[in-house]
């Protein structure tokens, strides 16, 4: 239930989900249909509960950059036109990685991002499955 | 709610029992989302009035929203918004509904994704149309009026149909292709309507919106931080004489729009251009073949997460064969310059938390194309005028 990418950066952001399914099998792809919101359902059917930090949080920052290849503010901006147009939701916001982590393993369908150290790196096959090709730094 | 139920047809009523359903549901049960927004705006100006009687400084600006949304199932949402917004004369500040929509998502996978809306839905055109009222999800406090048309014309059709949309979304490596595509039902055109239409002018005729559709077909990579798009609307209106008059005729009118919007970390650009084609006969006009054309640019630069510099570049032109109007001058004696408008718009935008925004911009326009006909229904236009508009929102 945990993926991580490589990073410049002191610590690393990884990928969680619910207890019901494995991170490692995500795709890029997915996971910006995900975060963007434009999917409300995993491949299975199952609904997705996408969890977020605040936008000008730095874990927050740092996974736009680094996971999904863009910034806070498309993101957000992506989420507005959604809400304004009635034809998808916001995700739920959390506000501490405490809060991120006890609410996407306790929820099936979640996923979530959490920061971990760079002494315990994930495997680097499980990095690339979800390591975007025009990450930002 | 007695107010409510009387301001307002069987959608606001479905709109407002959608939104009570998402505001009371427990949020486990139906993951309901109840979001909103509400700003204040003031428009002044040395020449012409915007947004209501500006060259003494209006306040006649605001605009407030409230939506609410609740999935039903897995891929089943249902979502609408009440809209109440006031422009001058070109908004009267009554309660409606901007969408009341059920959206069913048939298909989902990894890469791709389809669905279908049925009810009152939003209008996708351009990368702004379809949250042109809220002012924290579009461009300024004013939109381009060359591909948005705020005070004229084409206004009213651009808001949202009552009909059905169907929606896919392919991802291809690095890129998100999707495309959308409405059809309406049959609309007549309110009073309001018509003299927007019409610049101002009572026609002894009523006007129905006939075939109706829509469609954008839209590329974006780098997680949405580049956006392409093409856009499509077509419209026929029928003019149908009231008792007693002759007036009557049928109007095509076909707009194209290409868009492209670039993200970068610290600025945004962004550039549309648009084509409109008017074509048709009317007793009063005769035969109507126009093509009118306009574009923008945009650059937008964050001098820190909580304050933007806008600077933008609109030009509108009603024939693109006779950009500076004199053509139109020699045949009919009218003024050359309300055939274009050219506005150079220099802006401040501060976000101090994620709930409050404050906007400034000031135009410098040459021509008066865009001068709203029904905030100035009598007074000769001026082509050469400056405009100052603040507004200050909220959001939840």
């Amino acid at each position: 239930m945990l993926l991580s990418t490589e990073a410049a950066w002191a610590q690393s952001v990884e990928v969680i989900t619910g207890p019901d399914r494995d991170a490692a099998g995500i795709s890029h792809t997915l996971l910006l249909s995900l975060f963007t919101m434009r999917v409300r359902q995993w491949p299975d059917g199952e609904p997705a509960h996408v969890y977020v930090m605040p936008d000008s949080n730095p874990l927050h920052e740092q996974f736009c950059r680094e996971i999904l290849g863009t910034y806070p503010y498309v993101l957000q901006n992506a989420w507005e036109r959604l809400i304004y147009t009635g034809t998808g939701q916001a995700p739920v916001v959390v506000y501490s990685e405490q809060e991120m982590k006890d609410k996407v393993r306790a929820t099936d369908g979640a996923i979530g991002y959490i920061r971990t150290d760079d002494d315990e790196p994930a495997s680097p096959s499980r990095a690339a499955a979800v390591a975007p090709t025009g990450g930002r730094s | 709610m007695r107010a409510i139920s009387r301001v307002a047809s069987p959608w606001c009523r479905v709109a407002v029992a959608a939104l009570l359903i998402c505001a009371t549901s427990p949020a486990r049960a139906l993951e309901s989302q109840v979001h909103g927004s509400a700003a204040q705006g003031y428009a002044w100006t040395d020449h012409n009035n915007a947004y209501g009687t500006s060259q003494n400084g209006s306040f006649d600006f605001f605009e407030l929203n409230l939506n609410g949304s609740v999935q039903l199932a897995p891929g089943l949402l249902a979502s609408g918004q009440l809209l109440m917004r006031d422009a001058g004369a070109n908004d009267n500040g009554k309660l409606r509904v901007d969408y009341a929509l059920l959206d069913y998502q048939f298909a989902s996978g990894s890469w791709y994704n389809a669905g279908v809306r049925v009810g009152r839905v939003k209008n996708p055109f351009g990368l702004y149309n379809d949250t042109r009222d809220v002012i924290f999800a579009r461009p300024g406090i004013q939109m381009p009026q060359s591909i948005y048309f705020d005070g004229q014309g084409l206004r009213r059709l651009l808001f949202s149909s009552d009909g059905a949309q169907l929606y896919g979304g392919l991802g291809l490596g690095e890129h998100y292709v999707s495309v959308v595509v409405s059809g309406s039902r049959r609309q007549t055109l309110t009073d309001d309507e018509e003299r927007q239409l019409t610049g101002g002018v009572a026609l002894p005729a009523h006007e129905h919106v006939t075939d109706y559709y829509l469609g954008r077909l839209q590329d974006e990579w780098n997680g949405g931080a580049d956006r392409v798009a093409f856009s499509v609307l077509h419209a026929g209106l029928d003019i149908d004489p009231d008792a007693g008059s002759t007036v009557q005729g049928h109007i095509d009118f076909d707009n194209y729009v290409l868009s492209w919007r670039h993200d970068a970390a610290r600025y945004s650009l962004s550039a549309e251009y648009i084509i409109n084609r008017t074509k048709g006969w009317t007793s009063f006009a005769g035969d109507t073949d126009n093509l009118g054309d306009g574009f923008y640019v945009q650059g937008d630069y964050r001098l820190d997460p909580k304050w933007t510099l806008m600077a933008r570049y609109d030009a509108s032109y009603i024939n693109r064969n006779d950009r500076d109007g004199s053509r139109y001058a020699a045949s009919t004696g009218g003024d050359p310059h309300s055939r274009y408008a050219r506005d150079l718009t220099l802006g401040l935008h501060w976000l101090p938390d994620q709930h409050w925004g404050v906007w400034g911009e000031w135009h410098h326009i040459i021509g008066s194309s865009t001068v709203p006909p029904l905030d100035n229904p009598t007074q000769p236009r001026a082509s050469n005028w400056n405009m100052l508009l603040l507004m200050a929102g909220y959001r939840f």
